[in-house]
């Protein structure tokens, strides 16, 4: 029954062509797994995210669709050609490095033209492949200069030009923003979008940072301790997430601890009770922060007295970790002229139970 | 930023560098000059008195014996210098690219030659290529010669002695070079579609040029100023000039002649080597230090 439905689930793959496929891939080193089983397909101009803290396994699993790490079992393709066992030099893919990795002792057009030359270009077509890269990432001014004279962010520009030079089919990116500063972060993601759009090239992504990829991604693949946690879109991954790891790791949530009643109703281990419609048994809820709001009526939801715990402002909003019911719950509110609530103050709150998930416990 | 200042504010430069200045100025600079003004005199003795003389200069240059033996020499240093190059950049190579614990005692291993006398490492060669030696002895046992063949004075055993001698110069300098490439400019190389013989001829090479300049400076250097290796290995049949001027200031006593001959010896390999470091630094890296790695 499991083999019949996997022969079908490839044959499923092989008529859809997608231009890279990891299948079932794992890298051990030792008795360390650093990737387990991870399995995915990206279709032509997708941008798949892989995100994950530190030690995850996202970036082993990129390096092993670069050809620098070989899997210990599983399957990586490109373009429907295995590549599991090929080295990187034969494998169709551009890499943008974290730390760039631009040769420094050619120029700027050189480090551009350096696969154009192995893939044996004649000169006059490189050239002018060069000067459309270099006007793609708007630095023709610096086609002769060296790679220490140019700034993190012109580096990284031309890391890019160089990967995308050789029209791979994957595009692949290793925590491309980490060297730079914040400002200057945002800035390069929505131009690195737009380039990636605008050439129409399947992008992996490797990041720590879940605004980059909710923010870049057309799919992100969640990861924890060498395991995919969930595949889905940036909605599905914010708005539904498989397990408390995912809610945990993509935006800021309280997770309550409780049962729910054959009533359809939930209560926390504390007797935090929230009225609703969800499936008996074991469970954690999920509470964005956007989810609770402050009210003085319980038209939309659960009307609860809270207790102010903390309550940090962030500017355009304040933070607020209340105490509900015995239950620690964060909420966001904006209180114009700094009127914001100190701990300990009480506050009139609605949760809007119809957003809100209830994940069956059998996650840790 | 504040280590520089503290150590701008504390220390004086000058006065570090004054100890070894003052050293260098006492025991090199002046016995160097002493030596200079005594291929300036006449005759064959240093106490022959006074007076300035080109005589020992135009002799060197109008006997054509030591003209050859001056080429010689320089031809000498420089197959040294790329034997030990040839040799040494693998082992230096993959020295840089294990990680620091195992490089370790490999390192110790690879100058171990360096910590033992020089006679001990002649006199162990001599033993080896002797006509009963190890060498002669094994190819007789296999069959492969059916009596002794002379290695010992010949000028290939002279090399080679002087390639085991001073490959571990050239195997450091090649290392501390190449642990300062990167390794992510490999994979980048190899992304590029570059194969390892292209990473290594694009990437590697001219990136570890100072490494290999230096490498092989020093080895050119002692290589054409070597006069115990020639002269024991090589005998009296293989002439370089370290051995000539040997023997003439310390055979001869003829001081004029041997300082003068030295610094034929001197100012001719620094000329040498400058002009090799000029033209590859040129052509290799352009511009010399303009990038950091």
């Amino acid at each position: 029954m499991r083999a019949l439905s996997k022969e079908h689930e490839s044959a499923m793959h092989r008529a859809e062509d997608y231009v890279v496929e990891l299948r079932s891939v794992s890298k051990q080193y030792g008795e360390t797994v650093a990737v387990a089983n991870v399995s995915l397909s990206a279709r032509r101009g997708e941008l798949v995210c892989f995100l994950g803290p530190s030690g995850c396994g996202k970036t082993t699993t990129l390096r092993m669709v670069a050809g620098f790490v070989e899997p210990t079992s599983g399957m990586v393709s490109i373009n429907n050609i295995d590549m599991t066992h090929q080295p990187p030099y034969r494998r169709d893919t551009g890499m943008v490095f974290q730390s760039y990795a631009l040769f420094p002792h050619m120029t700027v057009a050189e480090n551009i033209a350096f696969g154009l030359e192995n893939l044996k270009w004649p000169r006059h077509k490189r050239e002018q492949r060069v000067e459309e890269m270099l006007r793609l990432v708007e630095l023709p001014h610096l086609a002769q200069r060296l790679p220490g004279q140019l700034s993190g962010g012109q580096q990284q520009r031309i890391a890019l030009a160089r990967a995308l030079a050789m029209r791979p089919a994957v595009l692949l990116l290793d925590e491309p923003f980490s060297n730079l500063d914040a400002q200057l972060r945002i800035r390069m993601r929505e131009e690195l979008r737009e380039v990636i759009r605008s050439v129409d090239v399947t992008t992996l992504f490797v990041t720590h940072d879940q605004e980059e990829a909710l923010t870049m991604s057309d799919r992100i693949v969640v990861m924890n301790a060498g395991q995919v946690e969930q595949l889905g879109t940036p909605g599905e991954i914010y708005e539904a997430p498989a397990t408390s790891f995912v809610a945990q790791f993509i935006g800021w949530c309280s997770l309550l601890r409780g049962t729910v009643g054959p009533d359809g109703a939930f209560t926390s281990t504390a007797g935090l009770r929230l009225v609703g419609n969800w499936s008996a048994g074991p469970g954690t809820a999920v509470i964005r922060p956007e989810q609770i709001k402050l009210s003085t009526d319980g038209a939309a939801g659960v009307y609860l007295q809270a207790r102010v715990l903390q309550s940090n402002y962030y500017g355009g909003a304040t933070r607020i970790v209340l105490d509900v019911n015995g239950e620690q719950l964060t909420m966001q509110e904006r209180f114009p002229f700094g009127r914001h609530p100190k701990p300990g103050d009480l506050l009139g709150v609605t949760i809007n139970t119809n957003e809100i998930r209830i994940l069956p416990t059998n996650d840790s | 930023m504040k280590h520089s200042v503290l150590s701008r504010r504390i220390v004086n430069p000058a006065l570090l560098l004054a100890p070894m200045v003052l050293l260098l100025a006492g025991f090199l600079v002046v016995p160097v000059l002493g030596l200079l003004r005594s291929s300036f005199l006449p005759g064959s003795h240093l106490l022959e008195g006074g007076g300035f003389s080109l005589q020992q200069y135009i002799r060197f240059f109008s006997d054509s014996y030591y003209s050859s033996v001056l080429l010689e020499t320089f031809i000498d240093g420089f197959a040294v210098s790329l034997i030990c190059l040839l040799v040494g950049f693998p082992v230096g190579y993959s020295l840089a690219r294990l990680p620091p614990l195992e490089r370790r005692w490999r390192t110790i291993i690879a100058i171990m030659p360096l910590t033992l006398s020089l006679v001990v490492i002649v006199f162990g060669w001599l033993i080896v290529l002797g006509r009963n030696g190890v060498v002669n002895s094994l190819f007789i046992s296999l069959g492969i010669f059916s009596s002794p063949k002379q290695f010992l004075f010949t000028r290939p055993a002279v090399l080679l002695v002087l390639v085991q001698q001073f490959v571990p110069f050239m195997i450091l300098s090649v290392m501390s070079v190449v642990t300062q490439i990167h390794p992510v400019l490999e994979q980048a190389a190899a992304n590029l579609r570059a194969n390892r013989f292209t990473t290594f001829r694009r990437i590697i090479i001219p990136l570890a040029v100072p490494g290999i300049l230096v490498g092989f400076n020093l080895v050119f250097v002692l290589s054409i100023s070597a006069f115990v290796t020639p002269r024991l290995v090589g005998g009296a049949r293989i002439a370089m000039l370290g051995s000539l001027i040997y023997e003439r200031i310390m055979s001869e006593l003829n001081w004029p002649s041997g300082a003068a001959m030295a610094f034929v010896l001197f100012v001719s390999g620094f000329g040498f080597t400058a002009a090799i470091n000029a033209l590859i630094a040129s052509r290799l890296i352009a511009g010399g230090k303009r990038y950091a790695v």
